[in-house]
């Protein structure tokens, strides 16, 4: 009893903030249901799960997960590859340290809309990167343009978070005792091996 | 362990069976709020000239009426104003009246019940009618009554920059802009002087709202006054819609526009030598743009006094949270008579839906010449069509012509064929369930 008395006001939090909502959410997925103003009935038809068929044969709804999927496709391996290599030269690094290490952390830090100001102006059809390709520069330009606006995104994603996981990286790096190196480096490892 | 999960499970399994209970029956009846009196509360736009004639409004009704006080405020702020008023119609907070109500939310806001209909008050439909003629035919609900009242246009046509089209070499006070291929020329000729980057600058996103300032003007004009949805048909597809589609296509094709969002306003910071708007936009190009005005392009250049374009107009909704419904109706007359008309028209220079405008205010046109035209323009308007789908419709063509005519991908002529099919699914009802639903997505609408 006493168990349940202290564990009330937790179960309580969770059934209002968590369980009812998601009952609610269940529900009205299964029904054809908009919100009304208090008092006002309306026929809300029961649907089953053509909501989701519905949802999953949109082709918008199709294009979005593909979207996903290409943004993740870039962004997840060349997050992991580039931090990694960054945070492995930053470790061996002696001079500047602290400012190179500030450097890569800086567009982590910074709010998301100076970032992007930053990135329109580089990439908009007149920015700075279509200046210096000139003739080369696509048409249409990389953020309107059907094939490079994913990309774009994922690559100003990947550099605006990749300050973090090479901090993430880079702890972790730190935390290899210099015996480790030493000891494969006896053992006759390489540079790059160790 | 077991215990917690079964009170969690129980709360879920309450969420639906509660839910459950709110299906079936009928909107709600007609109650003595209608007739109540009392003080109200009123949400006006948060313009700064509509701010101005809002309060002044108040002011002039509170001093006269004490014990039928109204409290205004500007619509508060959310993503856009139609989902905070959806919000609140849910919520059962909504205010007595709305002085910026969008058309195209207004068969939603019908639906979830939260819109009185004006035509239940004696005087409703009468006065409406009397005050803004044929023109609130287009504003009248499938049930044939008034969920909105029609109150102000921005009959939308081409501003131009004097200074530019003259750096262009063409002529400031007379440009030659009634047909397609005039103003395809003007535009190049724009261009190629390097006068200024592009010629007009629509905005090229994809927010369904955006099809009213590119392709419905010149559709109305090109159709002489069609609605994109007659009769529950689409009409977009046809040789008029065709024929301003291959304008726009022309236009985007030869980058006389802009396919990026621009930040700010392109015409104002001289991006564009040209822009489709209506007159509220005036004050924002004062000291800014030598501007004037001309007619949206047809394909046969029609004489201005045969051109329709886009209302862009706001209305005013009397919401059923509302207690004293009786007084709200008096304050939307007192809001909308000539009087108050003329006071919004020369604060905000946007146009109330009056038959009679120009000759209601002969001394302000005479005046203020360079709104002579939009008063003229706004005899000739066109509306979005009616009823809870017309996100979904509009929604639907701005998809097809952001791929078609902006990005220039396909058939101009499938695509419009395939958008109309779309748009006759989704009023038939084919598209959605039993009911229907049309699910607005307000969240990018500003």
């Amino acid at each position: 009893m006493l168990g349940w008395l202290f564990s009330a006001p937790y179960l309580v939090y969770v059934a209002v903030i968590f369980a009812y909502p998601l009952g609610f959410a269940i529900y009205m997925s299964l029904y054809d249901y908009f919100f009304t103003a208090p008092g006002v009935n309306v026929v809300r038809p029961f649907l089953g799960v053509r909501n989701y068929t519905r949802a999953l044969t949109d082709p918008a709804v199709q294009r979005a997960f593909l979207n996903v999927g290409e943004f993740l496709l870039i962004n997840v391996p060349l997050t992991v590859v580039l931090s990694l290599v960054l945070a492995t030269l930053l470790n061996q690094v002696v001079h500047a340290r602290a400012f190179l290490r500030v450097s890569y952390y800086l567009p982590y830090l910074t709010a998301s809309v100076a970032v992007v100001g930053v990135w329109l102006f580089l990439f908009s059809g007149s920015g700075l990167v279509n200046q210096l390709l000139g003739p080369l520069a696509p048409n249409p330009s990389w953020l309107v343009n059907e094939r490079l606006a994913m990309p774009s995104i994922a690559l100003f994603v990947t550099w605006k978070q990749l300050g973090f996981y090479i901090l993430l990286y880079l702890a972790a790096l730190q935390n290899v005792g210099k015996e480790l190196y030493e000891a494969a480096a006896t053992d006759g490892g390489s540079r790059s091996g160790t | 362990m077991h215990g917690a999960w079964k009170v969690l499970a129980a709360s879920m399994g309450l969420g639906l069976v509660l839910s459950g209970c709110s299906g079936g029956g009928s909107p709600a009846p007609a109650n003595s709020a209608l007739t109540a009196h009392g003080p109200i509360n009123i949400w006006y736009s948060n313009n700064e000239q509509e701010v101005a004639w809002g309060k002044a409004m108040v002011e002039a009704w509170n001093s006269a009426h004490p014990d039928e006080k109204i409290d205004g405020q500007e619509i508060p702020a959310g993503k856009t104003s139609e989902e905070v008023i959806g919000a609140a119609i849910t919520a059962g907070t909504a205010p007595c009246l709305v002085f910026n109500t969008a058309p195209s939310a207004v068969g939603q806001f019908q639906r979830q019940g939260g819109l009185v209909n004006l035509s239940s008050f004696p005087d409703g439909a009468s006065y409406i009618e009397a005050r803004t003629g044929a023109a609130a035919d287009q504003y009248k609900a499938e049930d044939g009554g008034y969920y909105q009242l029609p109150w102000k246009s921005n009959p939308v046509m081409i501003f131009y920059n004097k200074d530019l089209f003259a750096k262009a070499g063409l002529d400031p006070d007379k440009p030659n802009l009634s047909t397609f291929d005039d103003f395809l020329a003007a535009a190049r000729k724009i261009k190629s002087s390097g006068a200024a980057k592009y010629a007009i600058y629509p905005a090229p996103t994809s927010e369904f709202f955006q099809t009213q300032f590119d392709f419905m003007p010149l559709y109305a004009a090109e159709s002489g006054g069609k609605q994109i949805v007659q009769d529950g048909k689409a009409t977009f597809n046809d040789a008029s819609g065709l024929a301003v589609a291959n304008f726009w296509k022309t236009i985007y094709s030869e980058g006389l526009a802009g396919k990026e969002t621009v930040q700010g306003d392109a015409f104002a910071t001289k991006i564009s030598a040209m822009a489709i708007v209506g007159p509220w936009a005036i004050a924002s190009y004062k000291g800014k743009v030598n501007w004037g005005a001309v007619p949206v392009p047809t394909s046969a250049g029609k004489p201005a006094d045969q051109i329709y374009t886009f209302s862009d107009a706001k209305n005013v909704g009397l919401f059923t949270a509302c207690k004293n419904q009786g007084t709200a109706w008096d304050v939307l007359k007192f809001a909308t008579s000539t009087d108050q008309d003329g006071k919004l028209l020369s604060t905000t220079g946007q146009m109330p839906m009056r038959q009679d405008l120009q000759k209601a205010y002969p001394d302000f046109f005479a005046k203020n010449t360079a709104y002579k035209q939009f008063g003229d323009q706004a005899a000739r308007t066109v509306e979005v069509p009616g009823g809870p789908h017309t996100v979904e419709v509009l929604q639907t063509l701005r998809d097809a012509y952001t791929k078609a005519v902006i990005s220039g991908v396909g058939d101009l002529q499938q695509a419009l064929n395939d958008a109309a099919s779309k748009v006759e699914n989704i009023l038939a009802g084919r598209a959605c369930w039993a009911g229907c639903s049309a699910r607005p997505t307000w969240s990018t609408w500003r």
